[in-house]
């Protein structure tokens, strides 16, 4: 069985320009779907084809599964990659594309269903030797609920059952405090939710997020290609991630991968996921949650290993299976990923819209850029608030970051706000440099991540630099404003 | 001759101290030199006190965008103001910012003069600039002869003390 003669692409911006961007490498013919406001998007330019989606909401274009399944048919495409959100982990189109007598790559949609459920997946992962978060509900426990907290280990953290935002929420690091501290908790849960249940479960201190690419056959055969440190977060999204994770004992990144491949091979996974884990300070680690898809920082995996994943997806969805044995799969070298967004760190992070009326994409040794946009695209509210990812890759992770800060510097992307220079002032923030990483790193040092004074050289260089961009200021120095011209008398 | 510019939380004024043979501006009492080396396709590079900078530049309608040594600017057009007033004054006397030769006097001790209305055409730096008066009055005297030069500073005009308002 040979590759795909031709694959659609259910997706947009830079996801999917990367996956055509493989398809055409193998020879495969693209198809491109798209949105009447992205008619001028580089994904449609870039594919082979391109076939309008009917819709009210552009988002709601890509999410279409009848009217993409229908586009594919009538396409001739023998095959569907779905990108990363949208439909991607959609169980209901990955039937749906099956029943159309099509390949949809990634897994089968009762894994997509397995692992989309956070209490299945949870006990899933439990029973096949993962491990979990140690925890114990009132309700289960009973009259031992606080000997049984007590087992669990401290530090503790006290949750109400039926809450959230912090209400009835208690950290206890000791067993003198406990009961009194559940007392508390059920106290507060009581007035909060008129429910005054609550369960404890181990306080992970200072997590850092930690996931494993893996690779499965659909028949229990599963490889990974390492870990992906993905702690720098900003409301619980991701923004910087790097392969491999920084300070990270050998033995535990044997322990954390080998948990990995565990779990997917009991899933009997099909194609390239990626199993989340909590990493705490004292090296336990805990499972997250399976994503089904490819991630979106899939590229520094690709880096440090020499795999297409988009190629090794087509692939083992075509049937030719993983191809590549886990012992000859080797990490070589650094690569950080960082992602450029629309939006203002320094007022919250809030998303921005506009014009990109300049844009200059950085190039140079080790340096990779997936993006999905053109000079004079609108950014609207109407997408994900990403326009482009920036890669770097070395053969250390100083090499690595030093040519990262290099492409952000040789970045411009002007006429709407983006994280740019903050992405730049959390890469050169001394502890990022030391790669002491967890996922209150932003909010521990917001200060110094905070916008710097701009009465340096740099700030008094811009000054002019615009002053000199402004005809008003051009005038001032270079002619003699027209009254006084008009005078006549005026002498050089 | 003095100009300003809005940036997101801070302002810049410009005071524009020479322009030939090079220019020198001064903002916050720091005096610059500034001399633009190329600008090609939103690229800039400048000189600023003998050292080079280059970046973006993106002019719009209402702003102008710098991006510098991975740093982003955005500044108000709207706020660039120019204002070749080049004197400084109470409202009695009207001083000279800069050194200069007085080129032509518009009005003589006695004159009537409304709010913004012509008093002297002085030179400094190569710049003919009319002087307007700062309000309403009667010249008091004149201190500076047609061709004669002054120091910053100097007093060019003298008005009579406004008379009381009444009512």
């Amino acid at each position: 069985m040979g590759l795909f003669n031709k694959v659609l692409v259910a997706n947009r911006g830079e996801i999917a320009c990367r996956v055509i961007g493989t398809l055409r490498r193998l020879g495969i013919d693209s198809v491109a779907v798209y949105h009447e406001e992205d008619v001028k998007a580089p994904h449609v330019a870039l594919a082979d084809e391109a076939v309008q989606l009917e819709g009210m909401v552009p988002s709601g274009a890509y999410l279409d599964s009848g009217r993409i399944i229908a586009a594919a048919i009538a396409a001739g495409a023998a095959a569907i990659h779905p990108g990363y959100g949208f439909l991607s982990e959609n169980a209901g189109f990955a039937e749906a594309v099956k029943q159309a007598g099509l390949v949809f790559i990634g897994p089968d949609a009762d894994v997509i269903r397995l692992m989309g459920d956070k209490i299945r997946s949870r006990d899933f992962a439990a029973t096949n030797g993962v491990p979990v978060a140690p925890s114990v509900t009132e309700d289960d426990a009973g009259d031992a609920f606080v000997a049984q907290a007590e087992a669990i280990g401290f530090p503790l953290l006290i949750k109400a059952s039926a809450g959230g935002g912090g209400k009835g929420m208690k950290i206890v690091r000791n067993a003198g405090e406990l009961a009194e501290n559940i007392a508390l908790a059920k106290g507060e849960a009581g007035r909060y939710f008129g429910d005054s249940r609550v369960f404890a479960e181990r306080l992970v201190e200072r997590p850092r997020h930690i996931e494993v690419q893996v690779l499965g056959d659909g028949t229990g055969n599963v490889i990974h290609l390492f870990e992906r440190e993905c702690s720098i977060q900003r409301r619980y999204q991701k923004i910087i991630e790097e392969a491999p994770a920084p300070n990270m004992p050998p033995e535990l990144r044997e322990r954390i991968c080998a948990a990995a491949v565990r779990l997917a091979s009991a899933a009997r996974y099909l194609n390239a996921g990626t199993v989340e884990f909590i990493l705490g300070a004292d090296g336990e680690f805990y499972f997250l949650e399976m994503n089904t898809r490819l991630q979106v920082e899939h590229p520094v995996t690709e880096m440090i290993t020499g795999f297409d994943l988009v190629e090794a997806q087509l692939r083992i969805a075509a049937g030719e299976g993983l191809g590549h044995e886990q012992k000859h799969i080797r990490v070589k070298g650094h690569a950080i990923e960082c992602r450029v967004c629309a939006e203002e760190p320094d007022y919250g992070f809030r998303p921005a819209t506009g014009r990109i009326g300049f844009l200059a994409l950085p190039d140079g040794e080790g340096v990779r850029v997936d993006a999905g946009i053109v000079a004079r695209q609108a950014v609207t509210p109407a997408f994900d608030s990403m326009l482009a990812k920036l890669i770097a890759y070395g053969a250390d992770r100083e090499t690595a970051l030093q040519r990262l800060g290099e492409a952000l510097r040789k970045t411009a992307i002007m006429g709407l706000p983006t994280n740019l220079d903050y992405l730049l002032r959390v890469i050169r923030h001394p502890a990022f440099a030391a790669g002491i990483l967890d996922t209150g790193f932003l909010e521990r040092f917001a200060e110094d991540l905070a916008m710097p004074d701009r009465g340096d050289p740099t700030g008094i260089a811009a000054v002019f630099a615009a002053a000199l961009g402004d005809p008003t200021f051009r005038d001032l120095v270079h002619r003699v404003p027209e009254p006084h011209a008009s005078i006549g008398r005026w002498r050089n | 001759m003095s100009y300003e510019i809005r940036q997101e939380k801070a302002d810049f004024h410009l005071d524009i101290a020479a322009r030939r043979p090079t220019l020198e501006v001064t903002i916050a009492q720091t005096l610059h030199r500034v001399e633009e080396v190329a600008d090609s396709d939103g690229r800039f590079t400048i000189s600023v006190d003998g050292r080079l900078f280059r970046g973006w530049r993106l002019i719009t309608s209402d702003r102008i965008e710098i991006r510098l040594d991975g740093r982003s600017f955005v500044f108000d057009r709207r706020e660039g103001v120019a204002r070749a007033d080049a004197t400084t004054g109470t409202g009695d006397e009207v001083r000279a910012e800069m050194p200069g030769t007085l080129v032509t006097r518009h009005v003589d001790v006695g004159t009537q003069v409304a709010l913004g209305e012509r008093l002297v055409t002085i030179e400094s730096m190569k710049l003919q600039v009319t002087i307007a008066a700062p309000r309403a009055g009667t010249i008091a005297r004149l201190h500076i002869a047609e061709g004669a030069t002054f120091e910053r500073g100097a007093i060019l005009v003298s008005m009579a003390p406004a008379a009381p308002q009444e009512g």
